[in-house]
């Protein structure tokens, strides 16, 4: 039970976004991809959602490509994004926000108790579902951006930057309810961070991305070496 | 007075319906449509028999009315998913520039066709003439047409609300419309929003079709020009993108043309819709952005 | 983006248009020479289509931005040339409510044309300053909008226009020799502006809409001065055909010409001034002959003919399946050159 991300290149236009990533994340896992601003992370996760056609290498999920399957499809097998800068619906409601995503999910029964369920888990949205998403505070797009996602039941879950902008009581927070939703539900999840300091307490492992290639990736007990995980960041050493 | 209003309302309805058209299928794909006139052509033409005589013979136009709205409804529509299927979808992720020409592409295409089954020159028709009736309404006289025709304007636009706002498939679609790529990263299928955005587009040329073939009984290969060009004044003045906005901008339009029609002299009539162009080229100068859409970026619908 | 601005030496600078210019010489050539393949009459009507054509090439080409009102210009120029051109009666009687200095007025063709030319060229000022305050599609519909206006002004303006009849009379003066240098003065100013500074930024903005931004105002300026070159082109294309066939009325640059010359352009490849002179040369070719086999064409005992109309559906079908299957055109970014290579 594997999302494979290997060898993916992709480009806008002439200019490489993407060079050489692979990346795999194991269900019940948490994945970090960390790198410096343009490393290519953003790029690998919306190819990852289908929102980007790759050049080149190929991602499966269970072993079955998703190459070529479009973003909706890639939902109904499961996989889920949240995207820098939240993206919520503006104009919709938060409880639309939510339908909106149950909607098109697979049709797995029983949507009520998903939101009860993730209303539970986001109390505050609980009581802004009336509101339009526009309204919201930071933290609590944030918060909606996932909840929305998890609407659709995913098993994987890709999410880019959850921490750009929040102050750092919120950003614990969310982190708080990723390690809780993979502890509840088992649920896969692949983030993104610019920094690493955020992700190395609760990361299963970390993968290393500089200038559209992964260099490195950490996990057990090499994650403990901070010095050398920094220098590989920093392009110190490979 | 009175009269001069509901001459205003009804001719404003015809054009917001028009600009919903435009507005519906904007709002979601981005793509300005301009073959929508001859959608509306198109319905027109479907009440009779195909052959380039000049004298028309009723096919569609002599059935039973709900039969003959259903009829030139679903020729409209299936034009529409036929353009969608065979036009729109392949340019998916073309720049915009492509789409519209692609689609005044398919408007000359549509025209050149009814010009070679149909002939140029225009015909008569005759459907439900007993709607051209007077009748007194406040004190003024009107025609029973234009109250039919404010009459379903307000159901369509009522039902069109309706849809919008409570189906699943009108939640998707303004999902899609603020951020069509994030809408498909919630599982929101792309194909399903765009085939029913156009289907509804097309349900909303054949109203105009039927309405304005009972108004004028004229044919012609053209006639959807004129109208597709209000409508598409009245998404820009309404701002693009905004469905409230389509239909306030059809009505503005509409009540223009009447001042103007009613209170310019007698030898400036000819000259009506420039000077209603006018007006609304003075109104783009002041709000480049419309009379409904404001500055921010998300479109609404 | 055009690769003609980095490369040295002033020959190679000028290939595109020397090759386009040979081009269509060689089908004047092949006209006035070798009797029976192609008549002078069409190869001097093709040569206006590459007018028209390069001048809608010159705005909608290199901004990106579509414009649907272009033969507007062409309308307004050749209306121009027949106040200025027609035998005085014949105008006191088909155009009565023509000012006197008008009414009265028989220019020589050049003085008619260069006003007529300039007056395009000053409303297409005019246009460009309100149409570019708007964006994208809004200015698309704008100018849309401007040809369906002007249409209905001069098509209803009896007195001055004649309405919807033809004017008939105007001076016949261009053949086909006469038809290739407008054509070929079109192109060379398509091609120096173009490869001027305001060329270069207008073709960057296109192609990438950050560079648009960054530089927002000046490429407004730029967008205003190609609108501007555009119309004054497209009113050269309008005098050159109401010279050529000594007959104009509303519908000789209307929606017709409006789509032909967009689909000369969206065939030929809009993004290059070769792709703009490729497209009209053979879509002008392809309507010769369809409208001949409109005609009829004897093969052997055979009288092959389709029905008149064809034409139209035919090319409104081209247009479509070449915007699906090859939406940059035949000639996409390249530009003609010697050397090979470079094509961008």
């Amino acid at each position: 039970m594997t999302l494979a991300i290997e060898h993916l290149e992709v480009s806008y236009g002439r200019l490489a976004a993407v060079r050489d990533a692979t990346v795999t994340v194991a269900s019940g896992e948490i994945v970090a991809l960390v790198g410096p601003n343009g490393a290519g992370k953003s790029t690998t996760l919306l190819a990852a959602a289908g929102a980007l056609q790759p050049r080149g290498g190929t991602i499966t999920l269970d072993g079955a490509s998703l190459l070529g399957l479009s973003p909706e499809q890639r939902v109904r097998r499961d996989l889920a994004m949240v995207p820098e800068g939240r993206e919520i619906f503006r104009t919709l409601t938060v409880a639309e926000n939510l339908t909106v995503a149950a909607g098109a999910g697979r049709a797995k029964p029983g949507t009520a108790e998903v939101m009860d369920e993730l209303l539970a888990l986001f109390p505050i949205l609980r009581e802004r579902l009336r509101q339009p998403a526009g309204q919201l505070s930071g933290g609590e797009q944030q918060q909606l951006a996932i909840a929305r996602a998890l609407m659709t039941r995913p098993r994987y879950l890709l999410i880019d930057e959850p921490s750009l902008g929040l102050a750092p009581l919120v950003v614990k927070r969310v982190y708080e309810m990723l390690t809780e939703l993979r502890r509840r539900q088992g649920l896969a999840i692949l983030v993104v961070e610019q920094s690493m300091r955020r992700v190395l307490s609760v990361a299963d492992k970390v993968c290393v991305m500089r200038d559209g290639r992964v260099v490195a990736t950490f996990a057990g007990e090499d994650l403990s070496d901070r010095r050398r995980l920094e220098q590989v960041y920093f392009g110190l050493a490979d | 007075m009175v009269q001069t209003l509901i001459n205003a309302i009804s001719l404003g309805s015809i054009y917001a319906l028009v600009a919903l058209g435009i507005g519906l299928l904007f709002g979601v794909l981005k793509v300005i449509n301009f073959a929508h006139g001859d959608f509306i052509t198109i319905g027109a033409f479907a009440l009779i028999i195909p052959s380039s005589q000049a004298a028309a013979e009723m096919g569609i136009g002599l059935m039973p009315w709900p039969l003959v709205i259903a009829g030139v409804a679903a020729v409209v529509v299936l034009t529409a998913l036929a353009a969608e299927f065979l036009v729109f979808r392949p340019l998916r992720g073309a720049d915009s520039a492509t789409v519209m020409i692609a689609s005044f592409a398919l408007g000359y295409f549509l025209q050149s066709s009814l010009l070679l089954v149909f002939g140029s020159r225009p015909k008569s028709v005759n459907l439900w003439s007993q709607l051209n009736v007077p009748v007194v309404l406040g004190g003024a006289e009107t025609s029973l047409l234009q109250i039919i025709i404010i009459a379903a304007t307000a159901l369509l636009i009522a039902g069109l609300g309706f849809l919008m706002r409570y189906t699943s498939v009108g939640l998707a679609m303004r999902a899609a419309a603020e951020n069509f790529r994030m809408a498909r990263l919630v599982g929101v299928r792309a194909n399903l929003v765009i085939g029913a955005a156009i289907a509804l587009s097309g349900i909303l040329a054949a109203a105009v079709s039927l309405l304005i073939v009972v108004q004028t009984g004229v044919l012609s290969y053209r006639m959807g020009v004129p109208l597709m060009i209000f409508g598409f004044v009245a998404t820009v003045i309404g701002g693009m993108g905004s469905l409230l906005g389509s239909a306030v901008g059809g009505f503005a339009v509409g009540i223009v043309s009447v001042l103007a029609q009613t209170f310019l002299p007698e030898s400036a009539r000819p000259f009506r819709d420039a000077v209603v162009f006018s007006v609304v080229f003075l109104v783009l100068m002041l709000r480049p952005k419309g009379l409904i859409g404001g500055g921010q970026r998300g479109e609404r619908i | 983006m055009s690769a003609a601005s980095s490369r040295p030496g002033t020959v190679r600078r000028f290939e595109t248009p020397v090759i386009l210019v040979a081009g269509l010489a060689f089908l004047v050539l092949l006209a006035t020479w070798v009797p029976g393949i192609v008549s002078p009459r069409s190869i001097a009507q093709l040569m206006i289509w590459v007018v028209l054509v390069v001048g809608l090439y010159t705005f909608s080409g290199l901004s990106g931005i579509i414009s649907f009102g272009q033969t507007t210009f062409s309308t307004i120029a050749a209306y121009c040339v027949a106040w200025l051109t027609l035998n005085p009666f014949v105008k006191a009687s088909s155009m009565p409510g023509l000012p006197q200095f008008i009414l009265s007025a028989s220019l020589h063709p050049l003085a008619s044309a260069a006003i007529s030319i300039a007056v395009a060229a000053a409303i297409g000022l005019v246009v460009a300053l309100a149409v570019m305050r708007l964006a994208g599609e809004a200015a698309t519909i704008a100018t849309f909008a401007l040809l369906i206006v002007v249409n209905s002004i001069y098509g209803n303006w009896n007195s001055v226009t004649g309405g919807m009849s033809s004017i008939v009379g105007i001076p016949i003066v261009v053949g086909v020799w006469i038809a290739f240098g407008t054509a070929v003065l079109a192109i060379v100013v398509a091609y120096a502006f173009q490869t001027s500074r305001g060329g270069l930024m207008l073709q960057a903005s296109r192609d990438d809409e950050v560079a648009a931004r960054a530089s927002g105002i000046e490429v407004k300026r730029w967008r205003i001065i190609a609108f501007v070159i555009s119309a004054a082109l497209m009113g050269l294309g309008g005098v050159v055909q109401a010279h050529f066939l000594g007959v104009i009325s509303v519908e000789s640059f209307y929606l017709g010409t409006t789509f032909m010359t967009l689909a000369m352009l969206v065939v030929g490849g809009r993004s290059s001034l070769t792709g703009a002179v490729v497209g009209a040369v053979i879509l002008s070719l392809v309507t010769s002959v369809l409208r001949g086999l409109e005609r009829g064409v004897e093969l052997g005992s055979v009288n092959l003919q389709i029905p008149s109309g064809i034409q139209e559906v035919a090319l409104g079908a081209l247009m479509l399946v070449m915007l699906v299957r090859r939406r940059r055109g035949l000639c996409g970014l390249w530009e003609a050159r010697f050397s090979r290579g470079d094509a961008d």
